[in-house]
């Protein structure tokens, strides 16, 4: 209910205006459709091994291709 | 239990509700942001430092979520802009020949401001807290609400019944 800060005989008549407010307002109320949250894939840990393992792989190419483009 | 149950508990009072503000505030997105909320809330859980927040943080997320939603159909920034333009003119109780019920009335307000009446009234924030989920400030909630009851009296013509 909202807070009242009036002459008390102009709050209760508001109260009744107020209680109608609120069912009128309650009319959208439904059940809310389900959430069902993501699943989070637990990755083998070597999988997660080798995943490391070719990032790296990958950065060490990078860095001998540039140092060999430099020296071209 | 799992990291999921714990979160699954969690945000399990507080779904209904969240998804209802979501549908006062986009009613044709309303699922995708609602998953879209739940997947951030998801991911962040972990770092959410306070427990006792997680309400305000859920309804957070929704309204961010739903503003990115906006601003991808619309291209546009209209969303803050609104806060201030979509105030009713002085004098906009006049206009309103016809009376309405309540659901009718509610449903000529900005998507906004009836979330911001669903946080206040059923969800029961606190207008402090109200304004910091919907990013705007308190006395903005309390100066918003007053104005948004007065044009729903007016539009049902109960205006001069209360007050």
């Amino acid at each position: 209910m909202a807070e009242r800060h009036g002459h008390p005989a102009q709050d209760n008549a508001d109260a009744a205006f107020d209680q109608a407010l609120m069912q009128a307002l309650a009319l959208v109320e439904r059940d809310p459709p389900a959430f069902v949250p993501p699943r989070t894939i637990a990755l083998p840990a070597a999988l997660v091994r080798s995943m490391r393992q070719l990032t790296q792989a990958a950065d060490i190419t990078r860095s001998t291709l540039r140092m060999a483009f430099r020296l071209l | 239990m799992n990291d999921n149950q714990v979160f699954e508990q969690a945000v399990a009072p507080h779904t209904r509700g969240l998804y209802a503000f979501i549908r006062h505030l986009n009613r044709w997105a309303c699922d995708d942001i609602y998953q879209e909320t739940m997947l951030a809330a998801w991911q962040g859980f972990h770092s959410l430092r306070e427990q006792s927040s997680l309400r305000a943080w859920l309804y957070g997320i929704a309204r961010r979520k739903a503003m990115d939603a906006y601003r991808k159909r619309y291209r546009q920034d209209a969303w803050e802009a609104s806060w201030e333009d979509a105030m009713p003119a002085a004098g906009f109780e006049g206009q309103a020949v016809q009376r309405l019920d309540i659901a009718q009335a509610l449903g000529t307000l900005q998507p906004q401001d009836r979330a911001l009446l669903y946080l206040v009234f059923n969800v029961g924030f606190p207008y402090k807290a109200a304004g910091q989920v919907m990013g705007i400030p308190e006395g903005t909630v309390k100066s918003r609400v007053f104005t948004l009851k007065k044009r729903l009296k007016a539009l049902m013509g109960e205006e001069g019944q209360h007050g």
